[in-house]
Formats: C-alpha cells, sequence, structure tokens
C-alpha cells in the first residue's frame, strides 16, 4: 500500500504518461491529419535518442544540444521522406484510396530499413548515459536529473502543442484537415504546405522524445517498438486527430502501465496495455473519444 | 508468350515433391521454409487479400496450433494432433471473429496486431505459472516426414485459395474489399462471409505452426508467437500479389531466394534491401509481381 | 396486391429530425417518383427501405412483412435493389463483375438461373455489354449510372429504388435513360420507386408521385395534380396559389 501512495511511483507514472504523450502527439499529426500508419514511428523515437547520446558523448554540452539537434535530424528525415515517398502516395488517386494500408507498408520498410542501418553502423549493444551526475531531491521523491528534465521539456512541449494548436490559425487549419481535406482544400487552405508541415513536426517531435528518453532508458536499434504501439493505442483510445485526447491518453496509459505493474507484476504489464485496448477497440470501435462515422 | 501459371506452379509443386529426392538435409531445410511461407501467405490473401482486411496478426493462428501440438504431444498420435491444431486455431477465430471484424479499416489492422500480442503474452504468462520457459520436444519426426506434411498443407492452402477465388464466396469476399455497404446491399451477406474467411484463413496455419514446431523440436512462446513473422506473411502477399494464388508462391519465392543469398553475409543487408523492395512495390507495383505480369501479357 | 407499405415511418440521428411520419403504399406494378427539395429526406427513406438504416419510428412492411431490423444484404433476399445517389460501383471488378455479383447475391427466389449468363443479359438491357470486361473504375459517369442500375436488376428484384440515376446527364441520355428504365421495368415485370430531381422525367415516367418537404409527405397524388398542389408549389416555389 505504502508503495501505491508512495510519490516516487506518482513520479515515474507521470513521467512514463507525458513521454507517450508526446510520442502520440507527433503520431496524431501524421495519422490523425494524414491517415499515414506511421509504423516507423518509435524508430524515430530511437534515432532522437542515438542523435541525443552522440551529441551528448561527442559535445561535451550536456544534454542541452540534444534538445535541438534531434528532433531537427528527425525533422529534417521526415521533410527528405515526405517529399521523396508520401507526397506522392498523397496524389495518387488510385494509391490514396488504400491509403492506410500503402502508407503502412511504406512506414514498414522505412522501420526496417532505419532499424537495420542504426544496427549496422552501431551494433545493437544497448547504450545509455547519464545526463547529469546528481540526484535531485524533491523531498517526497529522488530524481535523477534526466528524469526531471524529461518530465520538465515534455511536459512543456505536450501542453504547449495542444495549446498552440488550439488557439492558433494553424491548429484550426489542421483541425479542418482533419475533418474533410477536399473542403478544408477548397476552403482556401494551402493543403501540400500543411500536410508537409504537419508530417514534419509529427517527425520532429518524436525525435525530441527519443532524446527525452534517452535520458530515462537504455538505448538499442529496436527499442522503438513498444513506443509505437503505445502511440497508436494512444490515438485510437483517444480518437484520432484528436490531440487533446492523446494527451489524455498518454496520461492514462503511463498511469495504468505503472500502477499495473505495481498492483500485479512486471510480467501482466503487456497483458494490461493490450487486454485494455482491444476492450476498448471491440465495445467502440471507433475509441474512447473518437466518433462514430456514419456510412452513407 | 503469357506463361501459364497452373502449368508453371503444377511444375512448382512437382519440383519440390522431387527436393528430397535429390538435394541434402540443407536444401530441404530451405524448400521446407519456403513451403511453410507459402502455406502461411496463401492462408494470409484467403483473408486479407480478398476482403482487404489487412491483419498484422496472422502469427497468433500459426502460434496457437503450434502451442496446442506442443501440449499434445505424446498425449495425442500426431496424424491427430495436427488437424487437430488446425481446428483449435479456426475455432478460436470464429470465437473472436465477429467482434473482431466488426472494426474497420486502420483499427482492423492494428486491433489484430495487438491481438497476436495478447494470446503470445497469455501464453507466456501460463507457461511461468506451470513453471516451463520452453519446452523441449523428444523424439519429433525428422525433417523427411515433416517435409511432406509441409508439401501438403502448401498445396492445399493454395488450392483452397484457387478454388475460393473462383466461388460465389470469393466473389462476395472481394466486393466487400471493394465497396462493403454497397456489397451488402447487393446482397453478400457481409458478416457471415467475413467470419468465415477470418476462419478459414486460421485453419492451416494452426496446422503449418505445429509442424514448425515439431521441426524445431523447441517450443518458446516469443519466438513461435514473433510479429516478424506476420510482418513476413504480409510482406511476401505484397510482392506477390495478393488477389491470386499465385502471388504468395512467387512472393515466398521471391523472398526466400533473397534470403539465402544475403542472410548467410549480412542479416542487416537482407533487412534493408527487404525494406527497399517493399517500398519500391507499393509505390509502383501496388499489385504485386502478380500485377505486373498482367499488364505485360494479359490475364 | 400492396408490395410496399410505410406506416409513419420516422429517422431521426441523433437530435436531427430526417423523417417523420412519412406514410404511403406501392403496389405491385407501379412506377412511384419520389420527389422533394434537398435535405428532404428521399435518400434516407431508401436507406430505411432497402435495410442500410433501421428507422426509429414507425413500421415498413414488404410483401405483407415487416421489415424492420432486417439488414441489407436480407432485403436484397427478400428482393429490394436500391441504387446510390453517389454512384459506388467496385472500381477494381470488371464491370461484368459488378453485375455478377448482383446476380450471384440477389433475390432468393429465382436459383437456377446461371449467374454468368444473366449478368450479360443485364449488360445488354442497359447498354453496357461492349464494355464488360473494363474496369468498373474506368467509366464514365454516365456508364457507372447504368452500370449501379445493371448491378440492382441482376438482383432480379421486385423492387428496384432509383436514386437520381440521370443527374448530371445530358437530355439526350436523359431521354435514353428513361427508355431504359421502361424497358427494363416492363421485361423484368418490376415495380419502380424513383427518386429524381430532372422534373420531366419524373412526370413521363411515373403514374404517382409522393413528394416530401423537411423529412414529411406534403403530398400524393397523379403527376398532374402535384405539378399544381398548393403545397407543392408553397415549398418548392414558395408561391401562394
Amino acid at each position: 500500500m505504502d508503495l501505491l501512495l508512495s510519490p516516487q511511483l506518482l513520479a515515474a507514472a507521470l513521467i512514463a504518461g507525458v513521454l507517450y504523450a508526446l510520442v502520440a502527439l507527433g503520431l496524431n499529426l501524421i495519422y490523425g491529419t494524414m491517415r499515414l500508419l506511421n509504423v516507423a514511428h518509435g524508430e524515430l523515437v530511437m534515432l532522437g535518442g542515438y542523435v541525443a547520446y552522440w551529441s551528448f558523448a561527442l559535445l561535451g554540452a550536456g544534454p542541452w544540444p540534444a534538445l535541438i539537434l534531434s528532433p531537427l535530424a528527425t525533422g529534417l528525415l521526415g521533410d527528405a521522406l515526405y517529399r521523396g515517398l508520401f507526397r506522392q502516395l498523397l496524389a495518387n488517386s488510385a494509391l490514396a484510396q488504400r491509403i492506410e494500408a500503402n502508407s503502412l507498408l511504406l512506414f514498414f520498410g522505412v522501420s526496417i530499413i532505419l532499424q537495420n542501418l542504426v544496427s549496422l553502423a552501431f551494433t545493437a549493444t544497448p547504450r545509455g548515459y547519464q545526463p547529469f551526475a546528481a540526484m535531485v531531491d524533491l523531498g517526497a521523491a529522488n530524481l535523477t536529473g534526466g528524469r526531471l528534465l524529461a518530465l520538465f521539456v515534455a511536459g512543456i512541449v505536450t501542453i504547449a502543442a495542444v495549446l498552440l494548436l488550439r488557439f492558433n490559425t494553424v491548429g484550426l487549419a489542421i483541425k479542418a484537415l482533419i475533418q474533410n481535406r477536399e473542403a478544408a482544400s477548397l476552403a482556401g487552405i494551402d493543403i501540400e504546405k500543411l500536410e508537409r508541415w504537419s508530417f514534419v513536426a509529427g517527425f520532429a517531435i518524436a525525435g525530441l522524445a527519443g532524446a527525452l528518453v534517452s535520458m530515462v532508458e537504455q538505448l538499442s536499434p529496436f527499442m522503438g517498438f513498444p513506443y509505437m504501439i503505445a502511440a497508436f493505442v494512444i490515438i485510437i483510445l483517444g480518437g484520432l486527430g484528436n490531440l487533446t485526447g492523446s494527451l489524455i491518453g498518454g496520461l492514462v496509459l503511463g498511469l495504468l502501465e505503472t500502477y499495473g505493474v505495481a498492483l500485479t507484476s512486471p510480467n501482466y504489464r503487456s497483458i494490461l496495455v493490450y487486454g485494455v485496448f482491444i476492450a476498448v477497440l471491440l465495445v467502440r470501435p471507433q475509441g474512447l473519444l473518437g466518433r462514430a462515422r456514419i456510412v452513407r | 508468350m503469357k506463361p501459364d501459371f497452373r502449368l508453371l506452379s503444377a511444375f512448382f509443386f512437382a519440383a519440390m515433391a522431387a527436393l528430397p529426392l535429390l538435394a541434402g538435409d540443407y536444401y530441404q531445410g530451405v524448400g521446407f521454409q519456403l513451403l511453410m511461407w507459402i502455406a502461411l501467405s496463401q492462408s494470409w490473401v484467403l483473408l486479407s487479400g480478398l476482403t482487404g482486411y489487412i491483419s498484422l496478426g496472422h502469427v497468433v493462428f500459426y502460434g496457437l496450433g503450434g502451442y496446442l501440438t506442443v501440449l499434445t504431444w505424446h498425449i495425442i498420435p500426431l496424424p491427430l494432433a495436427i488437424p487437430l491444431s488446425g481446428l483449435a486455431a479456426a475455432l478460436f477465430a470464429v470465437l473472436i471473429g465477429y467482434p473482431v471484424m466488426r472494426v474497420r479499416g486502420p483499427y482492423f489492422v492494428i486491433l489484430t496486431f495487438g491481438l497476436a500480442e495478447l494470446v503470445k503474452y497469455i501464453v507466456i504468462n501460463v507457461e511461468a505459472a506451470l513453471g516451463r520457459f520452453g519446452r523441449l520436444m523428444m523424439g519429433a519426426p525428422d525433417l523427411s516426414t515433416l517435409y511432406w506434411a509441409m508439401l501438403a498443407l502448401a498445396m492445399a492452402a493454395t488450392l483452397l485459395v484457387v478454388f475460393i477465388g473462383r466461388s460465389r464466396f470469393g466473389a462476395g469476399l472481394r466486393a466487400i474489399r471493394e465497396d462493403e455497404p454497397a456489397a451488402e446491399t447487393a446482397g453478400v451477406p457481409a458478416a457471415r462471409y467475413k467470419l468465415a474467411a477470418f476462419a478459414l484463413s486460421a485453419l492451416i496455419p494452426g496446422m503449418v505452426g505445429g509442424l514448425v514446431a515439431l521441426r524445431t523440436s523447441y517450443f518458446e512462446p516469443q519466438q513461435i508467437f514473433s510479429p516478424t513473422i506476420s510482418f513476413t506473411v504480409v510482406t511476401m502477399a505484397m510482392i506477390g500479389g495478393s488477389d491470386r494464388a499465385r502471388g504468395p508462391i512467387m512472393g515466398a519465392l521471391f523472398l526466400v531466394l533473397l534470403s539465402e543469398l544475403l542472410w548467410a553475409n549480412l542479416a542487416e543487408l537482407y533487412m534493408i534491401i527487404l525494406g527497399l523492395l517493399l517500398i519500391g512495390f507499393v509505390l509502383f507495383a501496388p499489385t504485386g509481381l502478380d500485377g505486373l505480369l498482367r499488364r505485360r501479357g494479359g490475364r | 396486391m400492396t408490395l410496399l407499405e410505410l406506416n409513419g415511418v420516422g429517422k431521426r440521428f441523433g437530435g436531427l429530425k430526417a423523417l417523420e411520419d412519412v406514410s404511403f403504399t406501392i403496389e405491385a406494378g407501379e412506377m412511384v417518383g419520389l420527389m422533394g427539395a434537398n435535405g428532404a429526406g428521399k435518400t434516407t427513406l431508401f436507406s430505411l427501405i432497402a435495410g442500410n438504416e433501421r428507422p426509429t419510428a414507425g413500421e415498413i412492411r414488404f410483401d405483407g412483412h415487416p421489415v424492420v431490423g432486417n439488414r441489407a444484404d436480407r432485403m436484397a433476399a427478400r428482393g429490394i435493389a436500391r441504387t446510390f445517389q453517389i454512384v459506388r460501383p467496385f472500381r477494381g471488378l470488371t464491370v461484368r463483375e459488378n453485375a455478377r455479383i448482383g446476380a450471384l447475391f440477389g433475390s432468393a427466389d429465382d436459383r437456377p438461373v446461371a449467374a454468368d449468363e444473366f449478368a450479360q443479359a443485364i449488360l445488354a438491357d442497359v447498354g453496357l455489354a461492349d464494355r464488360a470486361d473494363a474496369l468498373a473504375g474506368s467509366l464514365t459517369l454516365a456508364g457507372q449510372k447504368r452500370l449501379e442500375i445493371a448491378r440492382a436488376l441482376a438482383q432480379r428484384p421486385r423492387l428496384l429504388l432509383l436514386d437520381e440515376v440521370m443527374a448530371g446527364l445530358t437530355p439526350a441520355e436523359v431521354a435514353d435513360a428513361m427508355a431504359m428504365i421502361r424497358s427494363v421495368k416492363g421485361k423484368y415485370g418490376l415495380t419502380v420507386l424513383v427518386i429524381e430531381h430532372v422534373m420531366s422525367a419524373l412526370m413521363e415516367l411515373c403514374q404517382r408521385i409522393v413528394v416530401l418537404h423537411h423529412g414529411m409527405k406534403i403530398a400524393e397524388g397523379a403527376p398532374g395534380d402535384i405539378a399544381r398542389d398548393a403545397r407543392v408549389l408553397d415549398a418548392y416555389l414558395g408561391v401562394e396559389a
């Protein structure tokens, strides 16, 4: 009981939750807006993590450069992939009809390539680092500096992103895009530009999340997988394209996982996550906070 | 000159039948693998290729079948256990099929994946509770016997796709793929048909799983429920073509040959090329090799 | 003999009342028109009759038997076929295969008919026989509309629901379509319910017209009477006759 009520556990749950929320936010900007099933999203987190690791190891300026370099790296990758692959997919009407299936396969290919390139370059041995030497004592809980930074940055970025998109014209445009691509275009919104920036932003946010994750966990070329799954679980539970939903969903997942494992055992972690996910989908095929689509 | 696929396929299976007589153990092993992939991909096409409901969790049937075979090892004679494993997988599909197939599009894709993972972790925990961390199967039949069984399954899976593809049932499934509400309006009993396709697609993988468990003589849930198997199946069907029986044969052959060429040297390189191929096919040849050949020389 | 009977039929989508208290009957062999401004509820009514949606109020009877709760495929087996206002061909299948689906899964009555032959005959009736092997997605809009009709006809329905099949057609094409509809109705002994905005066509084809406005039936009668009906004129033109 003591364990359950401990601030330490709560802190762990919050950190997990806010990192998940950040990853899910990035995915929502890609999947929610353009229906592109980015199954390589986890690899973007992984890449962000590796960039952070190397910037920490080589630049000697602490974890700070990574906060810029990681999103920059993945953002640039996103731009290249958008222009090279996905713009074509979105524009070709025959392919766009089965856009989810086709994008799934494209991203799957990208994911395999990224995983194996990194594995070739850096071997599959897990790596880790400590961004700050000291632990921070918050009175009730003890956190490593890295964890605290992760919590802080992830928290700020997710809330800022959600607020920005809610109260800004760009956010409104994205909502329009999510609801009806053609109509948004007719209303004068530059669809291609918006899609491109949404895509790049999604990639960049994933990279940032990766940098933060690297301060909290070990890195390996195949670590992205659970993050990708978690992100999909979250946006489906929170509703596709519903950015606030993914924020809430991320926190819920973090809490569920951390407390669920504390209550039962680490073995049941996956069963809990997948079980809840499947149960929700079967009962409400459109997600928890999503809206049912009427087919005429 | 248009290739006659019936002739080519017959020739292919005849060649596979002759393989054990001509080649050594290593190539028999490769042949076994190839036949396994063909059986799995064909059964995937039966569901996802025909209905358009893309499943990323096909491994669940394979794993469940394998598990049942392992559980009944030395308790039930093999000629009974293997078909029973297939039936068990199909029964599982029937039990969960109705709610699962109500879910559409991308949700379905991720649901199937999640389902396979859920079953995997449940089996892992059940095994742990039983005090087992992997099971060894002593006295399993040797490769030759298993090879013939796998050949039979690959042929059965292929024939299943051929016959269903030509049947009223298959026409209905394709209509569902094109436009489900319109298909229903035209009279296709969509819910029933989807469930039937789901169950049928589980039958052969269940049996394949049993055979593979016997071949490796070792059962480990992480391996037998590995998502890589689901992904490989999807990739083979996409590269080969996911609408007709010839697709998976071409896709499996292509990828197995490629992996034979590259794996020995660099597994990562093989995977990178696989990724590039997948991307290339999706963008430029979405109907797979089958579609490319169709465009060249007519149906 | 009454083929279709609607009693107090209503449909709500959440807070939106699409249809309210709609009642009328259709006798076997009639060609009845359904008229109304956009949003009047015509297509929704079709969806209810064909089983794509369930009514939230009232009763629908087909051939004396209640329909409510039956899904679209059951209704197709009972003998109802419909076209969609925005055409929904099976794009990746050929024209022939499209028609064949209707033949294979339609009305359960006459099964011994070889589906392929029947589909081919239907294609000839609608004038698509020469495009039989083309992909449905490659047809022009007019062609796709004909294919919709062909697929519906291939089901061997007793009641055919046509939803704005003449929208977007030139006057010449409209005349062709009218001739085709009359011809197949006679040849296959159909009862037809037609939604149409092309007034001239509707008035000429139908013996009786039902007028909907804001989800309610405001008039019913012979074309000539409808054209002069005060409520109809008021609804359409805002004229006080």
